[in-house]
């Protein structure tokens, strides 16, 4: 039952990522390539209530059912995404593994993610597609992006966590109530 | 919901993403160019750092300009005084010889926006 359960939930929290990856993807942005980056917040719920494997798992369902929809498969924002999003799943898990709900707190694990998010997609524009230095100059920008977004990001789960906790009823693996 | 740690951390973020400006500009230096002009008006542009010599029909003969890895210069004027050919090199953006007497000018552009200063020297 209890195994029912995760699945469920863990289905609904990709729709849920599907869901606000679209209505992110009608805001304007502020800079080409440039993601808000707010399906994060569901990725970084399932590190925190349910692990690695996971948040991995609703990751690349999100990336590539909205990446179908909007039609952007196999586009190279669609790798950006993929290739910054592998990265982060694993950073954001290690960070929270090795710290265990010491020293950062669920914000602060949030923005550092989206900050190696924004990097690391940076880095593979840079290296894939365009090889200019007007891409590299786009980085301080969208780093300090990455920072206001990754705050959001954070603030959004750190109420999330206590809502998961107490209305559904599961257990925080870093940061109990 | 902020740890002390978060706070240093966003802190320490915003300053890394702001000194990232500065350094991407200093470890990713823009490609230069020589634009080449006889009575005001551009010929031809070359890119900084190739070893190749140009010849430029002026208004009273041939202008030779070399290129190499320290920029370019001219190395044979019709000019009286040979000042073009004193007057160096120029590699730097913004970077100007303009040789009066045979009427051919070098500039030295940036790859995004032409810096279109004034003359360094005006030889006759």
């Amino acid at each position: 039952m209890e195994k029912e359960r995760k699945i469920v939930t863990i289905s609904l929290l990709a729709g849920i990522s599907v869901v606000i990856y679209l209505i992110e993807s009608f805001l304007p942005s502020p800079v080409p390539w440039l993601r808000y980056g707010f399906s994060h917040i569901i990725t970084l719920f399932a590190l925190l209530f349910f692990g690695p494997k996971e948040a991995l798992l609703i990751f690349i369902v999100r990336t590539v059912i909205s990446s179908l929809i909007v039609g952007r498969l196999f586009s190279p924002t669609f790798f950006f995404g993929l290739g910054g999003g592998f990265v982060v799943v694993f950073f954001m898990a290690g960070l929270l593994s090795i710290l265990d709900g010491r020293g950062l707190g669920i914000v602060g694990i949030s923005v550092s993610g989206a900050w190696v998010n924004s990097l690391v997609q940076m880095l593979i524009a840079a290296m894939l597609f365009a090889r200019h230095r007007e891409i590299f100059l786009l980085l301080p920008v969208s780093l300090i992006f990455a920072v206001a977004t990754g705050l959001i990001n954070g603030i959004v789960v750190y109420y999330l966590n206590g809502y998961g906790q107490r209305a559904l009823g599961y257990k925080s693996r870093y940061f109990p109530v | 919901m902020f740890t002390k740690w978060d706070k240093i951390l966003i802190i320490a973020l915003i300053v890394a993403s702001a000194a990232s400006y500065p350094a991407i500009r200093h470890f990713f230096p823009g490609e230069k160019y020589v634009s080449i002009e006889v009575l005001g008006e551009e010929i031809k542009v070359v890119r900084l750092g190739l070893h190749k010599e140009i010849s430029v029909r002026g208004i009273s003969g041939e202008s030779i300009i070399r290129f190499d890895e320290f920029g370019a210069r001219f190395v044979e004027s019709p000019s009286s005084y040979k000042k073009c050919i004193g007057a160096g090199y120029v590699k730097d953006v913004g970077d100007v010889i303009h040789c009066e007497e045979n009427g051919v000018t070098l500039r030295v552009i940036g790859s995004g926006r032409a810096d279109r200063a004034k003359p360094d020297f005006i030889t006759r």
